[in-house]
């Protein structure tokens, strides 16, 4: 007997979603495109020179010191259409806080895996605009 | 989005083996087009294999010449054995960095195949859920050469399943990290 519940394939366009997270902060856009309930989401960030996300956790237990704290996170990553983003990340929140952490310049057509385990901040280090698709999966 | 025991690179984070996190440029990765599986109508097709997580998903760039097309590939709970590629249940995400494609899905191979299934036009900007239990076929059907994202996660709830249409050595070609 089949378990799949057919959905049928949809489609949804950046310009028709609203921004989901930084709403009220100028230059940072987080628009959620597609989530499925208990896989996960994919969506789409922006990002003017020097902002910066805040730090989120995907580490097993979570020590209350990120501004987010997600779990360990199974699939986690971006891959970059435009501009230039730093990845700060590490165990040490105040390191990747302030950028002083191990971390990961990435520039247009780099795909970054934020594997489970970490403390992480992206930050838009170059001088224009910048943009990165992201997924985040989590199977349980 | 707490996963208890996840498993990870074949270990769990129970017994902390955590990997660093790392990036690849799309430049780095080796092209892989067809024939996939002796299909020689997909061989213009540009797969560039980014990251992928072994036995969950991946995620990668399609780039295709205007009235290139990819070959039918199902997410169907059963292989019926008329698809070119056999995936079982998955949900995958397309977005559209450039160019106009059009998805073709539905049940039957052959409309797919023709392109007189039910339909689906893209364009720049547009998010593509794919969801488990159809047939697939997506072509370049503009005037230009298109590129979008993609990235494919089993759907919840199923096992891995045999997947057809993938010979081992085409596996390692598509994800040559594998062997390292």
């Amino acid at each position: 007997m089949s378990k799949l519940k057919l959905e049928l394939p949809r489609k949804v366009n950046i310009k028709e979603v609203k921004s989901s997270i930084g709403k009220g902060i100028p230059g940072l856009s987080t628009k959620t495109l597609i989530s499925v309930k208990g896989l996960g989401e994919v969506g789409i960030c922006s990002m003017e020179p020097r902002m910066r996300t805040v730090v989120f956790s995907g580490e097993e237990e979570d020590d209350g010191k990120s501004d987010h704290y997600y779990g360990p996170f199974h699939e986690f990553r971006y891959y970059i259409i435009c501009g230039e983003f730093t990845l700060y990340w590490g165990k040490d929140e105040s390191k990747v806080r302030k950028g002083t952490s191990e971390k990961i310049v990435l520039k247009p057509g780099d795909a970054l895996h934020l594997t489970p385990g970490w403390k992480y901040l992206v930050k838009n280090t170059g001088v224009e605009s910048g943009m990165f698709f992201y997924q985040m999966f989590s199977h349980k | 989005m707490y996963v208890k025991n996840m498993v990870y690179g074949g270990a769990t984070m129970g017994k902390s083996k955590i990997k660093r996190p790392y990036k690849v440029n799309i430049n780095d990765v080796r092209s892989v087009g067809g024939p996939y599986g002796g299909k020689k109508d997909v061989n213009s097709v540009v797969l560039r294999p980014l990251i992928e997580i072994e036995g969950l998903g991946d995620m990668g760039a399609a780039i295709l010449e205007p009235g290139m097309t990819t070959c039918t590939f199902s997410g169907e709970e059963e292989d019926d054995g008329k698809s070119d590629h056999y995936y079982g249940p998955f949900h995958e995400f397309y977005y559209i960095i450039c160019g106009e494609f059009t998805l073709y899905w539905g049940k039957g191979e052959s409309k797919v195949r023709k392109g007189t299934s039910e339909k689906i036009v893209l364009k720049p900007g547009d998010a593509l859920h794919l969801t488990p239990g159809w047939k697939y076929r997506c072509q370049n059907t503009g005037v230009a050469p298109g590129m979008f994202l993609y990235g494919m996660a089993r759907a919840p709830g199923f096992e891995q399943v045999k997947q057809r249409g993938f010979e081992e050595s085409t596996i390692y070609y598509l994800y040559p990290h594998l062997k390292r």
